[in-house]
Formats: C-alpha cells, sequence, structure tokens
C-alpha cells in the first residue's frame, strides 16, 4: 500500500531497528517486516538486500557467513555502535514527523 | 472390477509423478542462478545470499500447501529483473558518482554525437547524387510548404488584429429568392440608428459606404483614389491606429476627412495635414472637405481597404444625398455592429430582423434572412463578392494546404523509400555497431539524429529558397506581402514543426528496419536487404504518384475550364471594345458632348453612353412584383441596366424578338427592353407589349452573360437612360487596326472635353480576363506545384531504379550471358515501377474525378472533361515514370555482363 518513496526511506531506520533486538538475516528481516506490518508492507530481496549492502559499506551494521540448520551459507546482520547512534536520530525524525501529522490530523478532526 | 479400482488409484500417482517429472526446483534453481549470473552487477556473494533466501520462502510456502512449482515462480518474480538489481547492488560498491555501471551506455555521449555527426558528413561526400537528391528534393518540398503555409497564414490572418474582433460582425441580408443563397450587404443608413437604441446587447453600430476613384484637387494636381464614408462609429469598432487627431470626434462634423499617412505624405508632403482643407470631387459629390485626422494605413490583412474616411455627416447635408437619410426605404450602407460580450448573435439576428419588419411590414422576410457575418470570416467565407476588398475563398486556402502537405508527403517519401533502399550500403556499419555492443535504440536514436541532421540542413537551403521566392510568390498571388509584413513568430513555429515532422516522417520507418538487421546477415552474405521495407516503399511509391496523378488531372481540367471560358461564346463581342468609366458627377454630364466628339474620328466605330458594361449591369433588384399575362403576380430578382440608343450595337448583342429603342420613337424613354432569361421566369407566351410597371416591353434581347461564369444568366430590364445621373460608362469600339493612335485620339478628345476628370480606360476583354485572375492564378500554382510534385517524384524513382538496377548488376550479367535481349532487360527493370505507376493511376482517376466534380460544381457554365483527360495524366505519369527509371535500366543493360559477375 505505500509509496516506493516511503518504503525506501523507512528501510534504513526499519533494518537498524529490527538488528537493534539481536543478529538476523536477510529473509528473516523481510518476514519480520511483514508480521509487524500486518502484510501491508511488503519487502522483495532485490528491495532488502542492496540496502543491507549499503548499510554496511556506511559502518552501521556488519556481517559474517554461517551454515544453517539446513547445512546451507548464510548472512547474518548485526548493528554497529555506529548503526545505534544513527537509529537515535532517524528515531527522532521519523517521531518528529508522526506527531506533526498527529497535530494536523487533530485540528482537522476537530473542524470536522 | 479390481482393475477399475487399481485404475482410479492409478490417475492421481500418475499425474503427481508426471507433474513431479516436468518440475524440477533444483534445475530451476541452478538456471535462475545461472541468469543471475549473468549480470556484471551481481558478485557471487550476492547470488549466495540472494538464493539462501529464495530457498527459504520457497520451503516456507511449500509447507503451507503451495505446490514447488507455484512457490517458485511467485518467489522468483518478486526478484527484480535482473539488470536492475545488478546496477542496485553495483551502486552499493561504486565510487563512480553516476553511480551508472560501466557496462550500460550513458543516456547522452558528445563524443557518440560528434562520431554520428562525422559519419553523416561522409555520407554526404561519398554518395553524392543519394544526398543530393534527398537534401534537394527536401529543401525544395519544405521551400514550398513553407511559402504556402505562409500565405495560407495571411488569409487567415485577416481582421483578427482588430482588438474586438470576436464581437465585430457586419449585418447581411439573404436573398429573398427561393433556391437561391446570396447575400446584399446594404442596409438603410437608419438602421443602425435603431439597432443601437432598440437591441440592448449591440455596444455600438456603424455604417460605411464605399467611395471609388473619388479625384482630390490639390492646386493644380489631381490625386485619384479609394475610400469610404463613415460615420463617427467607425473608430470606436475598428481598432485602426489613429496618428493624429481625436478618434471619437474625428468624423462626427460634415465635412470631415480622416487620411492616412500614406495618401497624407502624397498629396501633401511635408505640411502639416490638421486643419487644411481639400477638395474632393467623387461620382455623386463634389465639396471642400477639412482634415480632422491622420490615420496609419489600414494593415494589408483588413477587408476594409482605404486610403480616407468621410464623414456621413457630410452625404446627410448635401441637397441631393440628404434623402438616402433617415428612410427604410433606401439601402445604400454597409452596416457593422459590436456586441457586448457574451451575447448571441443568433438572438440579436432575429431582434434586427423584428426591427426591419416593424419598419416595413409590407416587405417579406424569411425566418432566416438577417445574418451577422463575423468580420473574421468575411475575407474567405463571404459570398459577396467585391464589396469592400477583393475577397478570397476557403476552399481555395484548403486546397492549397493540403497541396502543400502533398509536396511535404512527397519529398519525404522520397527520403524514406531512399533510406531504406540503400541499407545494403550500411549493413556493415550497422552489424559492426550491434557487435561492438550498440543496441537498437541506440541505433534508432542515430537514425533518426542522421534524419534530423538532413532535414535541418535542407531547411537551411529551403529557407534561402523561401527568403528568394517570396516575393515573387506574394506578387503572383497578388497581396504583395513582404517578408517584414509575415509575422515572425508563427514563420518561426512552421519552420521548426517542418523539421520536426519531416524529421520523424522520414527517419522514424528507416530507423526501425535499418536498426533490426542481425550482425549474423553479414556471414551470411544476406543479399536480402533490398525486400526490407519493400511493401512500405511500394506502398509509399504508389501513395506519391496517386498524388501526382491527381494534381496533374486537375491541372488539365482547370486548363481546360478555363480555355473553355476565355473561347466561350458570351452573347456580347469584347475584343476592340475601350470603356471608359466616369468618376464625377460633372464628366457624367457632358458624355453626351464627348460622344459626339469620339464619333466624328473615323477609326471609332461607335460609341455607347450607359450605366452598365455587358459585365456588370447597373444594379439589381430583389423581390420585385411583375404581372404574368394570366394576372398572377410573380416575384423575380433582376437586374436593371440604364442604356441609350448605340448600347446594343457597340457590344454586338442581338435583339431576338421585337426591336431595339430608336430615336425615331421618342416615347421609347416610356418602353422598356427585356432579356430571354427575363421572359422565362415570367413565363410569358408574348412578351411584346406586356407592361413592366405601366412600361410596354418592345424588344427582348438575347441572352448575354453579364457576370462570371459561377453563375447562370439572370432577368435583367433596359431602360432608355437618357437624363440619367448614373450614365457613368462610355463604350467605344474601335477598328482592330492600329489600337495605340486610336486611344492616344480619344485621350486627346477626352482630355479636350473633360476638364474636371483625369484620362482612365480599360479594354473590355482585359477586363473580362481579370474576372478569372483567381482561377487564372489558381490553374497557374496548380500548374508549378504539378511539375514540382512530378519532379519530386522522379527523383524519387530515379533513386530507387540506381538501386534496384545495383542490386539486381549479377542478376542482368548472367541473364545476359544467357541470351537475354537489351529490351528484356529493360522491360523486366522497368516492370517493377510501371506496375506501382499503373495502380497509382488506379487509385487516383476517381479521386481526381471526384475533386474536379466538386471544383466545377462552382461554374454554372462547365467544360466537359472525359476518360481522355484521365487516359492523358495515366499516360503522362507512365512516360515521366519510364524515363526517371529507364536512364539507369538502360545503363544496367547495356552493360558489359563480365563487369558484374566477375567476382562470383
Amino acid at each position: 500500500m505505500s509509496s516506493k518513496t516511503l518504503i525506501a526511506a523507512s528501510a534504513k531506520p526499519i533494518i537498524l531497528s529490527i538488528l537493534q533486538t539481536g543478529e538476523n538475516y536477510g529473509y528473516q528481516i523481510i518476514k519480520r517486516v511483514r508480521q509487524a506490518s500486518g502484510g501491508t508492507l511488503e519487502w522483495s530481496s532485490s528491495l532488502l538486500y542492496p540496502v543491507l549492502h549499503r548499510l554496511e559499506k556506511d559502518g552501521m551494521i556488519q556481517s559474517h557467513w554461517k551454515i544453517s540448520e539446513k547445512g546451507r551459507m548464510r548472512r547474518n546482520y548485526s548493528i554497529t555502535d555506529l548503526g545505534r547512534k544513527e537509529l537515535i536520530v532517524e528515531k527522532e525524525r521519523w517521531i518528529n514527523v508522526h506527531n506533526v501529522l498527529k497535530e494536523f490530523w487533530r485540528t482537522a478532526e476537530a473542524l470536522d | 472390477m479390481s482393475s477399475k479400482n487399481s485404475g482410479g488409484r492409478l490417475k492421481p500417482w500418475i499425474e503427481r509423478k508426471t507433474k513431479m517429472a516436468i518440475f524440477d526446483l533444483e534445475n530451476a534453481i541452478r538456471k535462475w542462478r545461472k541468469s543471475l549470473f549473468k549480470d556484471p552487477g551481481l558478485e557471487e556473494n550476492y547470488i549466495i545470499e540472494l538464493e539462501e533466501a529464495l530457498r527459504e520462502e520457497i520451503e516456507e510456502l511449500v509447507e503451507g500447501g503451495m505446490s514447488e512449482e507455484e512457490a517458485f515462480q511467485r518467489v522468483a518474480a518478486e526478484v527484480a529483473p535482473t539488470k536492475v538489481l545488478g546496477s542496485e547492488f553495483y551502486k552499493v560498491r561504486t565510487t563512480r558518482r553516476s553511480g551508472r555501471p560501466s557496462w550500460q551506455a550513458p543516456q547522452f555521449m558528445p563524443a557518440l554525437l560528434w562520431h554520428y555527426l562525422k559519419i553523416s558528413l561522409r555520407k554526404i561526400k561519398r554518395q553524392k547524387s543519394y544526398s543530393f537528391i534527398n537534401i534537394a528534393g527536401l529543401s525544395v518540398g519544405m521551400a514550398c510548404f513553407l511559402l504556402i503555409l505562409t500565405s495560407i497564414q495571411f488569409e487567415l490572418s485577416y481582421d483578427r488584429f482588430f482588438e474586438n474582433a470576436d464581437k465585430l460582425f457586419r449585418v447581411a441580408i439573404r436573398s429573398d429568392a427561393p433556391d437561391e443563397v446570396g447575400y446584399s450587404i446594404t442596409t438603410s443608413q437608419i438602421l443602425s440608428e435603431a439597432l443601437k437604441t432598440n437591441i440592448p446587447e449591440i455596444e455600438s453600430a456603424g455604417i460605411i459606404q464605399r467611395s471609388r476613384n473619388a479625384v482630390f484637387q490639390i492646386e493644380t494636381e489631381s490625386f485619384t483614389e479609394d475610400g469610404f464614408f463613415a460615420d463617427e462609429n467607425f473608430f470606436q469598432m475598428f481598432s485602426f491606429d489613429m496618428i493624429r487627431g481625436n478618434r471619437s470626434e474625428a468624423l462626427t462634423a460634415p465635412n470631415s476627412i480622416v487620411l492616412t499617412d500614406d495618401l497624407a505624405k502624397k498629396i501633401l508632403g511635408s505640411e502639416d495635414p490638421i486643419g487644411k482643407t481639400i477638395h474632393y470631387k467623387g461620382r455623386f459629390l463634389s465639396c471642400d472637405l477639412n482634415i480632422t485626422g491622420i490615420m496609419r494605413q489600414p494593415p494589408k490583412n483588413s477587408h476594409l481597404q482605404f486610403n480616407y474616411l468621410i464623414s456621413t455627416a457630410t452625404m446627410a447635408v448635401h441637397k441631393d444625398l440628404g434623402e438616402w437619410f433617415n428612410t427604410w426605404d433606401i439601402s445604400a450602407f454597409s452596416t457593422y455592429v459590436e456586441l457586448k460580450a457574451g451575447s448571441s448573435h443568433k438572438i440579436t439576428e432575429q431582434k434586427i430582423r423584428k426591427i426591419m419588419l416593424d419598419a416595413r411590414p409590407h416587405v417579406s422576410m424569411k425566418e432566416d434572412a438577417v445574418y451577422l457575418q463575423p468580420v473574421t470570416d468575411i475575407h474567405l467565407k463571404s459570398q459577396v463578392e467585391g464589396a469592400t476588398a477583393t475577397n478570397n475563398r476557403i476552399q481555395t486556402v484548403y486546397l492549397f494546404g493540403a497541396i502543400a502537405l502533398l509536396i511535404l508527403l512527397i519529398a519525404g517519401i522520397n527520403s524514406v523509400n531512399l533510406s531504406t533502399a540503400r541499407a545494403m550500403t550500411r549493413l556493415k556499419e550497422i552489424c559492426m555497431r550491434k557487435v561492438i555492443g550498440a543496441g537498437r535504440i541506440q541505433l534508432i536514436k542515430q537514425f533518426l539524429g542522421e534524419s534530423y541532421f538532413f532535414t535541418t540542413l535542407a531547411m537551411g537551403m529551403a529557407f534561402l529558397i523561401f527568403y528568394t521566392l517570396f516575393p515573387k510568390y506574394s506578387y503572383f498571388l497578388g497581396n504583395d506581402l513582404t517578408l517584414n509584413e509575415v509575422e515572425k513568430m508563427p514563420l518561426i513555429f512552421t519552420i521548426f514543426g517542418t523539421i520536426l515532422f519531416v524529421g520523424a516522417l522520414s527517419g522514424l520507418y528507416p530507423a526501425f528496419v535499418l536498426s533490426a538487421f542481425q550482425p549474423l546477415l553479414l556471414l551470411k552474405k544476406y543479399t536480402g536487404t533490398w525486400l526490407k521495407g519493400a511493401r512500405v516503399r511500394n506502398l509509399l511509391v504508389i501513395f506519391q504518384f496517386s498524388a501526382v496523378v491527381v494534381l496533374m488531372i486537375g491541372a488539365i481540367v482547370i486548363t481546360k475550364q478555363l480555355n473553355f471560358i476565355k473561347n466561350m461564346n458570351l452573347g456580347y463581342e469584347r475584343e476592340h471594345i475601350v470603356i471608359l468609366p466616369l468618376n464625377e458627377e460633372e464628366a457624367i454630364k457632358k458624355a453626351q458632348v464627348l460622344k459626339t466628339r469620339l464619333l466624328e474620328y473615323s477609326k471609332i466605330l461607335g460609341v455607347t453612353v450607359s450605366d452598365s458594361s455587358p459585365l456588370r449591369l447597373g444594379s439589381s433588384i430583389g423581390g420585385k412584383r411583375i404581372k404574368h399575362e394570366n394576372g398572377e403576380e410573380i416575384k423575380i430578382d433582376m437586374h436593371m441596366a440604364h442604356i441609350d440608343h448605340d448600347f446594343l450595337d457597340v457590344f454586338g448583342i442581338k435583339i431576338a424578338e421585337g426591336r431595339n429603342f430608336s430615336q425615331e420613337f421618342p416615347s421609347d424613354d416610356k418602353r422598356v427592353l427585356v432579356n430571354e432569361a427575363f421572359v422565362r421566369r415570367i413565363g410569358w407566351k408574348k412578351p411584346l407589349n406586356n407592361l413592366l410597371n405601366g412600361s410596354p416591353v418592345i424588344g427582348v434581347i438575347e441572352d448575354f452573360h453579364f457576370d462570371t461564369l459561377h453563375k447562370t444568366i439572370e432577368p435583367a430590364v433596359f431602360y432608355l437612360g437618357e437624363g440619367f445621373s448614373g450614365m457613368a460608362n462610355i463604350g467605344i469600339r474601335i477598328r482592330p487596326e492600329d489600337p495605340e493612335s486610336t486611344l492616344a485620339e480619344i485621350k486627346n478628345i477626352f482630355s479636350q472635353a473633360m476638364t474636371s476628370q483625369s484620362f482612365d480606360f480599360y479594354f473590355l476583354d482585359d477586363a473580362y480576363n481579370r474576372l478569372y485572375r483567381n482561377e487564372q492564378r489558381l490553374a497557374l500554382m496548380i500548374g508549378y506545384l504539378e511539375g514540382l510534385a512530378i519532379i519530386l517524384g522522379c527523383m524519387g524513382l530515379f533513386g530507387l531504379a540506381t538501386f534496384a538496377a545495383q542490386r539486381r548488376a549479377k542478376e542482368i550479367g548472367i541473364r545476359k550471358v544467357l541470351g537475354a535481349s537489351v529490351f528484356s532487360i529493360i522491360r523486366m527493370i522497368s516492370r517493377e515501377f510501371v506496375e506501382l505507376v499503373v495502380i497509382s493511376n488506379v487509385i487516383a482517376w476517381p479521386l481526381g474525378y471526384l475533386f474536379l466534380k466538386k471544383w466545377l460544381q462552382g461554374y454554372a457554365y462547365r467544360c466537359s472533361f472525359g476518360i481522355d483527360v484521365f487516359i492523358l495524366a495515366g499516360l503522362g505519369t507512365l512516360l515521366i515514370a519510364l524515363f526517371a527509371v529507364g536512364l539507369h535500366t538502360v545503363k544496367a543493360a547495356w552493360s558489359n555482363p563480365l563487369e558484374s559477375i566477375r567476382y562470383e
């Protein structure tokens, strides 16, 4: 339902928020997003992986390869200190946006 | 039974097994992985990661009850197209600012642009004849298009410069006669006053009247000029530029005149004209006028063309003309109205009709009799000829527009055909580009760019041709427009629009055909490139030649009709007749004296004084009631002429029944002559001695054409006009020998008898030919354009024949070696082009027939044309096509076969 630009803009804080709770891998992140949004936010691997790599390149997350229970190679990602700091900044930005919108909608409802 | 059971169990098992055999997940994932490896943007570890995610999701979907195949299809489809995916991953790891992978072509490459330009220039240099045909054809076609479009734009711009052009209308009255659509634009003076006071929708209303050939006397010099009488509302409605004087007062007082700056300069030089008095001598009026204003000369695209404006109040105070005012019975003025914004002209028309009916209850008027004609329509859609300025027809404008577009299409098609036909010469280049990595889109861009390069180059030349020919062209059209008077913005838009259109027209199709070549063709020694686009090429040639044939048929029939008009027996003689029009009162009074003196000269065979010439009879009256022999009253429209005893003899008009006016019968001034059309219209069986308004008919004149051949001969009545003030035409029949000296003597006699008027004359046959000037112009124009279309079409055929001969050089060589004759080879090559021309004829003939039938409907008297015209046009195009194709064909047929097959 969400527009492409909004999905792209929200990808970074969402990924950092998920990794804040612990190490995770690509497909699991996609599933967590799907569950949390009740299916309204549907990420694809072509969206997620380039963002993960960008965040890793920027030093906000790090990765290491592991062997999964099924014996396949799997890359796990975890948040770095820089990523945590960035998450605090991002959180503030999104809360600000959220508050502004809430205020406007509240006024609009009152006028109605 | 058991076998049936086992069969029932077996079936789903077989189905399951078959499905499993069809879909192998590992195999599908392997293929999917392989496809990802093709993308240079995806590294191995990225692919492993993507595969892990893919497998997990498939497993989850299969656990949920989905088949492996379905799950795979769904998940694999979610991964974006690999090219996009690869570049997304590439963006993360690259240090390039643009983020564009190095293996992807940039959107814009200046270096490549320069390269394309070099290739195009090289092509022009190496393939001179092709480039010449292409560029010359396009530039001639575009120059012609520019010329025609500029004149069309001028024609369509008439009267749109008035600030309130959309609110200005002229009052026209539809003819009362049944089955006739005609308009009269003369109304009474009182109408405009009544409209202003009684119709709230009308903002302003005013009247004008033509003043032709008036003489201005300045000291010893006299100047003959045309202008209008106009009332004080003129400048309020028409936003002509006033240079000096007060717009609202300049035409209020009697004896006021406003001059155009050109006329003021001409007659008064550098003197300050305001307040000066000049003497005016017109047909009905002679007085001193006070100059109250100077205005700029009306633009050429105005239907109101004049050099001066005299206040109508000048006429109103004149003792003889005053009766024209404040009466509904005299219609001598054109009434113009300006409607208020948002007013409906339809409702206003009804209100005007009501006012007119209330004023003259005895006159019958049809429901739609009053018609408000938009001023912007007057020039092209007015059906009243020569009312204020020479009008044109919207049909002619459409016709020219269609021809201009045809010429442009013919030139564009040449370019398309030549580009696709010579595709072979570019095969290597195209294939090499593709091998090196050029995509189809890139090649399309290149070829389109090339087409635009050629088109722009051709437009440069076209503009030069346009610039050089424009003065001659506008002189030919008779509008004498200069390039400075052409509006610049539409011209610039036309130029760029033409480049865009022609570039796309001639470039798009070849670009798609050429860019579709596969590099493998080079290895296969492919010889079928000629065939690429052959069908479309043939269709285009057929279109071109159909257009050429239609134009040719048009040119032949229009010329035929003009010759028919020229040689038609009009019922009067128009050779060796000089007409002297008299412009002012004093000269008209002395007309009889002049006649007597002229008759003394031996080279003059006859002289007549009348208000008419055979080309235009005095005046016309609508709705005249005439009594039939059985007592029934018939209402007819008729022409009325005032003539003298010699009118019929001088013009060679014959009497069908009865007699001419004669000096022997002094009471003939109370008798009338009528024409045969009049008798037919009334239905008199014995016309002689019937009464017409109390005057008995003494003779019936054989019908003669006193109007253009667009119209049938209308009823006419002839009165003996001795003493009538409108006898302003002197017709002189001269001996055919030595007309120059006769004319000199006439001038001499005229100058002695007439001191007040300058000598002015014309030959009747010249005036007759001038009536058809528009048609002659049209015929000439179509003739020129036809020639141009033929040349362009042939240039294309010539080019195509060149390539056909090249393409079939080996075939011709082998045929010759095997014993084919030169003639059979010529026939073989020419055949495909001849077939196209024949098909074009088949298409063009009915089109040409329909077009000409429509055009000839504009004439009441038409030439007949049969199949011979079509055969002539067909043979003409065929011969021309054969000539264009023949040059190369003959060369190919005569060439030594060894030359072409030695390398085989």
